[in-house]
């Protein structure tokens, strides 16, 4: 009897466990850091992985297709617009993510030297903080401000504006959270980045 | 507060004074009751030691006094061991006084050249020359003390004494200021020596002191200290000064309770930062004027009249009352200045992250805020403002008038004119606004008439409410009357629309950064009708502004319509939708689309051999296959029905027709009498940016006829 009782609570236990498992849609992690890591290149240059390029698709079809089926009326015109690029996991081809891209690029050298200097620093969200004011002229803090304002601003657009852009606004914390990781690791030897709650230097 | 505890300093020292000044008279009896009995003068020395002695809470021990005739006069050299004085100056050791040349004439005593050598704890060895004039008679006592070396500075005192009345002037050498901290650090409480843990200091400073009181109270003090080569910095930076160079002269007045203080703070070198400002005070020299009412009892600071002026960059006055350390008012007022440098210096540095922190401006401004407890009111006054977008999102020119803004419930007008603008590309004409500012919200007074290029924006009942600490909200009627559709695409970068863009329009809103359309917008065109409905725009001047919308495209004639492109006659009706349209940064990114001939269309449906030509040219075939092949005979083809869906993402256009075909879709599909043409495309996936630059060359063809 004891161990029947024991047998019951089990199920109902695991059975309220099942129950409560919530099935997540699946993210493309690894197209995602990917894509993370062609921009990522772009942006701050060469010291990257370098540009994947997507495959080109099938090519352009030219050739005239007759209608077999057509007796009395005949085909004669097709349309030859290139067909798309075989579709990538998670596509960063828009022109407002290029426009973005292109932003932060110029944005990049002005950034630059304060990485080196540790001015400015990799946050822990996939963004950009102030790591040491002191290392700013005092001529420069609010330009400096005035960047990272600007490069976070960009940033938060363009991790939704992927996420958009694949038909999935949902996935723009996965993919900011991978960007967060790409920006860290791709980050040159002596800048700084936020682990947790504290700075470390790479 | 500072200044209160250098006057309280100087009333300490003061008290100090007091037990000095009895030690003094006692010396002076011994002294002259030793002269009345021609002691000293029978023989050439004369000596008096001490082991201990007591005068109030004074103690000298082992003080030996030595008096010899000299050439001169009465050389008098005293030795003590120790002095115990009340704090702070505490014990002194080692004391060493020689006068050279004692002068006593009944009850005055007067030591012209004296020189004094002690040892104290805080300020060390210390070798003072000093002068003295007493006459006890009147009870007037004037010191001098110079050479106190305090801090790596050289002090001079200056003291008068008449009676209770009291002058005392103090003169500082150049003094390091770490020297100092490290100096007064020991005489700070333990809360002071935490705030200035917490500050780096570095930096020259000088400083003179003349003061008056009686007994123990100052009545009149003024301060000058000069700061050169002054570091300053908290530990998080946000307060830091380089390099500075800066004067302050301090008057103060007691009358009663209250201090009545004028103070003069200038600047001419270095820089200084205090987040978000920056100044360059050799670009910009700085002067801030000010006189007002300090009474600490009921901790009011009154500044009754002030003056702020930054060289080259604005002048402002203001007042202010500050009630224990709650501001019950200020008054500001900027005189009209050239709003460049003044966006430079105060306004683009609180801007940072918003949609006006990289602008270009030309013209003048004026301020006045005006502040009572917590209710305030700013007016702007605008002369011939200008102001230019670095990301070309919106420029407007000539700006002239009044604006204003205040959380009280009395209205202030507001009238605003510009005499051109854009917003987003889009040619915005000379318009004027009437309003009123009441409780944080804006309204209306009478409709505004916005001109967009040939038509106009009349918005009615606007109502604006940006209450602190939430965000700006808005919405108002509007109107649009007729605009060139043309114009606008081409403003816009699009392929070359056409028809007149028009609407009524309920409602707009705008709430969290997002603008939503109540209604609907229309384009009359082609006979047709274009019904664009669920527009919202979010993030409207962010990194990339979202619109989202809907659009119905009704009853179409066709014969129009490629009459209007010189497509190619196609005769017949067309009917289409665009679902959940997305444009990022104004370029269409995602929709859902079809065309088509509408089911029941009972119309002709011809296309002419030029119609099927420019499809094909669209669809990047090459033009003239049918004049190549035998249909080259006829002018026109019956079809059955035509159309296209595309839905767009990710760059990609997935395409059908209007029907599945072998390998692909008919785009037109033959039908009806004969000759009959089928068009169809083989590629479902079609790269968007390619589509887009053949709908270009197509709409914006020679020989484009609008009727």
């Amino acid at each position: 009897m004891k161990f029947l009782k024991y047998l019951t609570s089990s199920l109902v236990t695991g059975l309220m466990l099942v129950s409560c498992v919530t099935i997540n849609i699946y993210f493309p992690a690894a197209a995602a850091e990917k894509a993370a890591d062609r921009i990522i290149d772009d942006v701050w240059g060469p010291e990257g992985l370098p540009q994947s390029v997507p495959d080109s698709g099938d090519g352009e079809q030219q050739s005239l297709k007759p209608d077999k089926q057509s007796n009395v009326a005949l085909s004669v015109l097709n349309w030859f617009i290139s067909p798309a690029a075989a579709e990538p996991d998670l596509n960063i081809n828009s022109a407002a993510i290029t426009a973005i891209q292109k932003k932060m690029k110029v944005r990049h050298n002005q950034l630059k030297s304060f990485f080196a200097n540790g001015a400015v620093g990799l946050s822990s969200q996939g963004l950009l903080a102030i790591h040491n004011v002191k290392a700013v002229s005092l001529k420069d803090r609010n330009k400096v401000k005035g960047f990272i304002a600007d490069e976070n601003k960009d940033r938060m657009a363009l991790y939704g504006e992927i996420a958009r852009a694949n038909g999935r606004p949902e996935w723009k914390s996965d993919i900011q959270a991978t960007f967060s990781r790409r920006w860290v690791d791709k980050a040159a030897k002596g800048w700084w980045y936020q682990s947790g709650d504290s700075w470390q230097q790479k | 507060m500072w200044l209160l505890s250098v006057i309280g300093e100087i009333v300490i020292y003061l008290r100090v004074f007091s037990p000095l000044k009895a030690m003094l008279v006692r010396i002076l009896a011994i002294l002259c009751c030793c002269v009345y009995n021609n002691k000293l003068l029978a023989s050439e020395q004369f000596q008096i030691a001490i082991a201990n002695w007591t005068i109030e809470q004074t103690q000298l021990e082992n003080v030996q006094f030595d008096w010899l005739l000299t050439a001169q006069g009465i050389q008098l050299n005293v030795v003590a061991e120790t002095i115990s004085l009340p704090a702070p100056l505490g014990q002194l050791t080692a004391v060493e006084l020689l006068c050279h040349d004692v002068a006593i004439r009944g009850g005055q005593f007067q030591c012209q050249q004296g020189e004094l050598s002690f040892k104290q704890q805080d300020i060390g060895q210390q070798t003072v020359q000093f002068k003295v004039d007493v006459d006890t008679n009147s009870e007037a006592y004037q010191i001098t003390i110079s050479n106190l070396s305090l801090a790596s500075s050289r002090i001079k005192l200056d003291l008068a004494l008449a009676q209770q009345h009291w002058h005392l002037k103090a003169t500082s050498s150049k003094s390091s200021i770490k020297q100092l901290r490290k100096f007064i650090l020991p005489h700070l409480s333990r809360p002071q020596k935490q705030v200035l843990a917490d500050w780096k200091l570095a930096g020259n400073a000088a400083f003179t002191i003349d003061a008056k009181g009686k007994g123990e109270d100052l009545k009149v003090a003024t301060l000058s200290l000069r700061a050169d080569q002054l570091e300053v910095s908290d530990e998080t930076g946000q307060y830091v000064t380089e390099g500075l160079r800066a004067a302050l002269s301090l008057v103060l007045k007691q009358k009663k309770s209250a201090w009545y203080w004028q103070a003069d703070l200038s600047s001419e070198q270095g820089q200084a930062y205090a987040e978000p400002i920056f100044m360059d005070l050799a670009e910009t020299a700085l002067v801030l004027q000010g006189k007002g009412i300090w009474q600490s009892q009921d901790s009011i600071f009154e500044v009754t009249e002030a003056m702020f002026k930054q060289q080259g960059v604005l002048q402002a006055t203001f007042n202010l009352l500050l009630s224990k350390s709650e501001m019950k008012y200020l008054n500001v007022d900027i005189k009209s200045t050239t709003i460049v440098p003044l966006y430079e210096h105060w306004l683009q540095p609180f801007t940072v992250g918003t949609a006006v922190d990289n602008v270009i401006l030309a013209g003048d401004l004026n301020l006045r805020y005006q502040q009572k407890a917590q209710g305030y009111q700013l007016q702007l006054g605008l002369d011939n403002l200008s102001i230019d977008d670095a990301m070309a999102r919106f420029e407007f020119k000539g700006m002239t008038g009044n604006l204003a803004w205040t959380n009280q419930d009395v209205a202030l007008p507001i009238n605003l004119q510009w005499q051109s603008g854009t917003l987003y590309a889009i040619p915005i004409g000379r318009t004027e606004l009437t309003a009123q500012t009441e409780s944080e919200g804006l309204r209306l007074l009478g409709p505004w008439h916005i001109p967009i290029l040939d038509g106009e924006l009349k918005i009615k009942e606007l109502a604006l409410q940006s209450p602190s600490g939430q965000s700006t909200e808005w919405n108002f009627e509007g109107l649009l009357t007729p605009i060139s559709m043309t114009a606008l695409s081409q403003k816009l970068g699009w392929p070359t629309l056409h028809g007149k863009l028009s609407g009524v329009i309920p409602k707009v809103t705008y709430k969290k950064q997002e603008i939503e359309v109540d209604g609907a917008l229309m384009v009359k065109l082609f006979e047709g009708t274009t019904i664009i409905h669920d527009l919202h725009l979010t993030e409207p001047l962010g990194a990339i502004p979202q619109l989202y919308g809907n659009i119905d495209l009704i009853s179409f004639d066709l014969e129009t319509m490629t009459e209007a492109f010189d497509f190619g006659e196609i005769t017949g009706m067309l009917e289409g939708k665009v679902k959940n349209l997305r444009l990022a940064n104004w370029q269409p990114v995602a929709f859902d689309a079809y065309i088509r001939t509408p089911r029941n269309d009972k119309t002709r449906h011809r296309i002419s051999q030029q119609a099927i030509n420019s499809l094909s040219e669209l669809g990047g075939g090459t033009s003239g296959l049918l004049s190549r092949s035998a249909l080259r005979f006829f002018d026109d083809f019956s079809y059955q029905r035509l159309g296209l869906s595309c839905r767009l993402i990710n760059e990609v256009c997935e395409m059908t027709g209007v029907e599945e075909a072998e390998q692909g879709y008919y785009i037109v599909k033959g039908g009806g009498l004969p000759p009959r043409i089928n068009v169809k495309g083989f590629t479902h996936r079609v790269d968007w940016p390619v589509l887009v630059e053949r709908l270009k060359a197509v709409s914006s063809s020679a020989g484009l006829v609008v009727r």
